[in-house]
């Protein structure tokens, strides 16, 4: 019912029906529903001192710009869109207060680095395939990664050994393979005692190299025997240009004659180098003969 | 108009014409009623509502007084300081109510590794340069690292 300004009654008016109805009964009507428009008679439209709020549950929530109103346990606004006021962790796409925590949808801390770590709570994926990037165990599996330390034993050796009246005949094989540096990197040592004074222990190291492929690029590699960590014996070897089909691949021998050491222990150790990073490394092995009578 | 207490009508009451006593006890009235806040003065309305189903507010501004309940545009805002209630998914430095997501003002989910993962929507650098910490595919390259099984 429409709300009337009251009618301000003077001395004489006649009181009629009509009038008690428009000014008496329809206000009050409008006034028992009124819904603080702000329209006359609608109830002020800023509230003020209001001490609290209750609402009835609509089991629903809100659907137009504006509304505040409680869904169950919940006060939902709708702004343009729905806006979990006061329901913790609400459905991801639905912006709500939020935990912290690991589930779907609470927030994850700060500082939750530990739990993408290996044994957490959400850990990043582990020793993946080869081809996608992943945290790595350190091991010797297909999918782990190698230790910084490791180290490879030689994939294959074996020898056969004859004597003869001029001497003794030595077949040996020794094969493996790493990569290559630019600066001295040991390959393999090699330790003898000599038997006596009076004798002499010649050390012949074999290095083997390939070079790059990249065309106009000059490849050089050196070999190098030290003993005690000194170098006593070097090589360096010119691959020359290189080549875009396929990489040179050479051998060398370097010898050192150690005449007449003390009766000791003797270290020998053969090394190797290249100009460049892109060359590979065949092999660094070494050999001590003792001679003498 | 302020509200005065309702008469109590009793037979032959005198001294009041009919007009004086509409104005006073009706009009008056329902002038009060017409405008009442819920302040829970007399005539005003009880300040304890209770029985509502929705309210429904006019964008009117940013709250600025203590107590105050706005709407300004589509967010609700409080206080002094016209917090943002219904702020959602502010700029990082802003208090507010956030959506579960991968964007730069949404929240992560709990369970959110898998965008850390390879090929994730927020994976991690994968085979960064010597040196630098980051997740590696295996593979004989110069950023990544030797199988466990490789062999020489």
């Amino acid at each position: 019912m429409a709300w009337t300004t009251p009618k301000t009654w003077a001395d004489g008016d006649i009181v009629t029906g009509a009038l008690l109805n428009t000014h008496i009964r329809d206000n009050h009507d409008a006034v028992s529903t009124h819904g603080h428009s702000g329209a006359a008679g609608d109830g002020n439209d800023e509230l003020s001192g209001i001490d609290s709020i209750a609402f009835d549950d609509q089991s629903a929530s809100p659907n137009a710009a504006g509304e505040l109103q409680r869904n169950g346990a919940n006060l939902e606004w709708y702004g343009s869109s729905v806006v979990a006021i006061t329901q913790g962790d609400a459905a991801a796409g639905v912006a709500s207060p939020r935990t912290i925590g690991t589930g779907a949808l609470t927030a994850a801390p700060g500082n939750h680095a530990a739990i993408h770590n290996a044994g957490g709570s959400n850990a990043l994926a582990i020793d993946a395939a080869a081809g996608t990037g992943s945290l790595r165990t350190i091991g010797v599996g297909a999918t782990a990664g190698a230790a910084g330390n490791h180290t490879h034993t030689v994939s294959e050796i074996g020898y056969s050994l004859a004597t003869n009246s001029q001497g003794s005949q030595l077949s040996l094989t020794v094969r493996y393979r790493e990569g290559l540096t630019t600066s001295y990197s040991q390959q393999n040592t090699i330790t003898h005692t000599p038997g006596a004074t009076q004798r002499a222990i010649v050390v012949v190291g074999h290095v083997a190299w390939s070079s790059g492929s990249t065309l106009g690029v000059n490849y050089t590699m050196d070999g190098q025997i030290t003993k005690a960590g000194v170098q006593v014996a070097t090589v360096q070897v010119y691959l020359g240009d290189g080549d875009t089909t396929a990489a040179s691949v050479r051998g060398n021998l370097i010898e050192y004659f150690d005449a007449n050491p003390t009766v000791a222990a003797h270290t020998y150790a053969i090394k190797i180098k290249g100009s460049r990073t892109e060359m590979r490394t065949y092999g660094g092995s070494i050999i001590a003969f003792e001679v003498g009578a | 108009m302020a509200w005065g207490t309702v008469s109590t009508f009793t037979v032959g009451s005198q001294g009041a014409t009919i007009a004086s006593i509409l104005n006073a006890q009706v009009k008056d009235k329902l002038d009060v009623l017409g405008t009442h806040t819920h302040s829970g003065a007399a005539g005003l309305g009880n300040d304890e509502l209770s029985g509502l189903h929705v309210i429904q507010m006019d964008a009117v501004g940013a709250a600025g007084t203590a107590g105050l309940l706005k709407r300004n545009g589509t967010t609700l805002t409080w206080g002094a300081s016209g917090y943002l209630i219904t702020n959602v998914d502010p700029v990082i430095a802003t208090p507010g109510l956030r959506t579960i997501g991968t964007g730069a003002q949404t929240a992560s989910a709990g369970d959110h590794a898998s965008i850390h993962n390879a090929g994730g929507s927020n994976a991690l650098t994968i085979d960064a340069a010597v040196g630098v910490g980051s997740l590696r595919t295996l593979g004989t390259g110069e950023f990544q690292i030797a199988a466990g099984n490789h062999t020489h």
